[in-house]
């Protein structure tokens, strides 16, 4: 298990101010972070840009030191052992560098492989593998230069494995790849949790693709922990409700306080959003109207309005509901931190 | 003790910048034809001026032996700057990420910088040491040769190279422009070094400048076994070159540790 203790990074940066004077400022990328990742768990790190995502990954990975607290892999300290630690990670970020493009596919694995220390037949068999399981067998000994972005993403997956690495950090890794190719990889991720037992840490730009892969997602904001927990709890507990709509006909205006009478009396507070004509806005009752009502069940909320609705002659033509989904929460998260 | 990771890793960066450098036969033929070019640059240049008896030069080029005296000079001097293009070409791998992906590795360090010295000393200067040898054949005098000290003097300064490679690839791993080294190495260190001129005519400040580079010391040595000249200036040239390599190994190490902690503090890799 990784665990974080009270991490905090801390930028020291220098701005120069004509030939001699440079001031130095202090920017807190990472404040007090605490966070575990365990194996077989597939973690999201989430937050608006300068959340302290990536810097949290580069500390996770070795690459920065936290200015405080303790960062420990299956229990040995990264501070006094970095070389046992960067044994049992791994690093994947989206984009195309950090390969060596005049080198092949297979090559490029090669290299790796021997910087971990591996043995050449094993790193034969791991480079083959690999290839094969990220689908690049065919292409194995063309230079990257030639791979398409997809291939050059899939080639880094497998490279951020040539060392069985217990532990993996994806930083966005499906940045700005086709959408049945990011769903491939999405289903890489997930095998390597489920069958093969890694802790992965996962940032990625695309919610849905958090929500779908993560067991646990923490939101960080301006380098603070704002929460922690299932991607549907985060979900529940910050956007909490979701928008029923419902398409009527016989709709009148002074229908409009009993409707919002109705709804606080049935524990729904200021819950009528609106009731807007959908088409043409005309006075005629026979004109299709679209009530929108914020509740935690959408099913309930018609079940026990239906009696009302036919009381006061509406006619219900139509029925939907809107679940928020993890954008809406990380958004409203952020949005709430900064007021 | 020098452990089996290191060598692997030395290894893996020599397989690896091989791959990365050359794709095709041609660049290494090609890799001839800049040095010629340049001694015969020098060496037409230097041909009309006077070298016999009485004249400044023939007090350090023995007499008629202004070719070997340039071909040493330009096959010592190329030893030393295919390994600062060695540490030129760095700035490719920050730029390309993969750099980060080495210090992510568990690697070490040393050897990486070590392996990429070695192979830039191998890709830059095969052809150009088959050519020169060829060369020595025809214009050196091989009776005035000295076998014993020109073989083992040849051996050092390779390994010489390599150690001064390493260092100027530390220095420019972490420099926020790697183009500081062609401008501080190439005129400068062809100039000083005595690779067309002799620093012997030089004035003091120069000769003074001239004791900065391993390579004066490389020419001193080659030299004084080419003619069969071991004199005691011969030997102190052995011992600063062995003794300048035991501190820019230390320096080397000094200099990696100090910027790999400031990249782990600061997030970037510009020391300075």
């Amino acid at each position: 298990m990784i665990k974080l203790n009270e991490v905090s990074k801390i930028y020291e940066t220098k701005h120069r101010q004509g030939w001699f004077h440079s001031e130095k400022r202090s920017v807190s990328a990472v404040k007090s972070l605490s966070m575990t990742i365990a194996s077989g768990e597939i973690v999201g790190l989430l937050g608006l840009n300068g959340a302290g995502k990536t810097t949290t990954i580069r500390m996770l990975s070795t690459l920065l030191e936290p200015t405080s607290g303790s960062i420990e892999v299956d229990g040995v300290s990264m501070a006094t052992n970095r070389q046992v630690i960067q044994q049992k990670v791994n690093m994947i970020a989206g984009g195309e560098r950090m390969l060596y493009w005049r080198l092949t596919g297979r090559e490029n694995l090669q290299y790796f492989g021997k910087l971990y220390g591996l043995k050449r037949s094993q790193i034969e068999r791991e480079a083959e593998a690999l290839l094969r399981e990220v689908g690049l067998t065919d292409a194995a000994d063309q230079p990257v230069e030639q791979y398409s972005k997809g291939m050059k993403q899939r080639l880094q997956i497998a490279r951020g494995l040539i060392n069985d690495p217990m532990y993996l950090f994806l930083d966005e890794p499906t940045l700005g790849l086709d959408a049945p190719i990011a769903r491939q990889l999405r289903s890489t991720v997930r095998k390597l949790a489920l069958e093969k037992g890694k802790g992965i840490l996962l940032t990625s730009h695309y919610l849905q693709e958090v929500e779908e892969l993560c067991d646990r997602v923490y939101v960080l904001n301006q380098g603070e922990l704002l929460l922690c927990d299932t991607p549907e709890r985060i979900v529940q507990q910050v956007a909490g409700t979701q928008t029923a709509h419902l398409d009527v006909t016989g709709w009148s205006e002074q229908l409009r306080p009993l409707l919002a009478e109705q709804l606080a009396a049935r524990e729904y507070p200021a819950a009528l959003v609106s009731a807007d004509s959908v088409g043409i806005n005309t006075l005629r009752s026979d004109e299709p109207y679209r009530i929108s009502v914020q509740t935690p069940s959408a099913d309930r909320l018609i079940t026990e309005l239906l009696p009302w609705t036919t009381l006061h002659g509406l006619h219900i033509t139509g029925f939907a509901s809107e679940k928020p989904n993890l954008e809406d929460a990380i958004i409203l998260l952020s949005e709430g931190k900064k007021s | 003790m020098i452990s089996r990771g290191f060598w692997l890793t030395v290894r893996a960066e020599v397989s690896k910048q091989h791959q990365n450098r050359t794709k095709g036969r041609a660049v290494f033929f090609s890799l001839l034809l800049w040095p010629a070019l340049t001694f015969l640059t020098s060496y037409y240049t230097m041909l009309p001026y006077r070298t016999g008896a009485g004249s400044v030069l023939s007090r350090v080029i023995p007499d008629g032996r202004v070719p070997l005296f340039l071909l040493s000079g330009y096959l010592v001097f190329q030893l030393f700057w295919t390994v600062v293009q060695a540490a030129w070409l760095f700035e490719l791998e920050r730029k390309g990420g993969t750099l980060e992906m080495v210090f992510l590795s568990p690697a070490s360090k040393m050897a990486f910088l070590y392996g990429r010295s070695l192979y830039s000393l191998f890709h830059g200067i095969w052809m150009f040491a088959v050519f020169s040898g060829l060369t020595f054949v025809f214009v050196a005098d091989i009776s005035t040769i000295n076998w014993l000290a020109l073989l083992p003097a040849l051996l050092l300064i390779m390994v010489s190279a390599i150690i001064w490679g390493a260092a100027l690839c530390a220095i420019s791993l972490f420099s926020r422009d790697s183009g500081l080294l062609y401008y501080i190495f190439q005129a400068p260190m062809e100039l000083f070094g005595g690779v067309r001129i002799p620093p012997a005519v030089f004035p003091a400040w120069a000769t003074g400048l001239s004791l900065l580079f391993p390579l004066t010391y490389s020419l001193i040595l080659v030299r004084g076994a080419l003619n069969n000249h071991i004199g005691s200036s011969w030997w102190w040239s052995l011992s600063i070159l062995i003794l300048g390599n035991i501190a820019l190994i230390a320096a080397t190490r000094y200099i990696l540790i100090r910027a790999e902690k400031h990249a782990r503090v600061k997030g970037n890799w510009t020391l300075f």
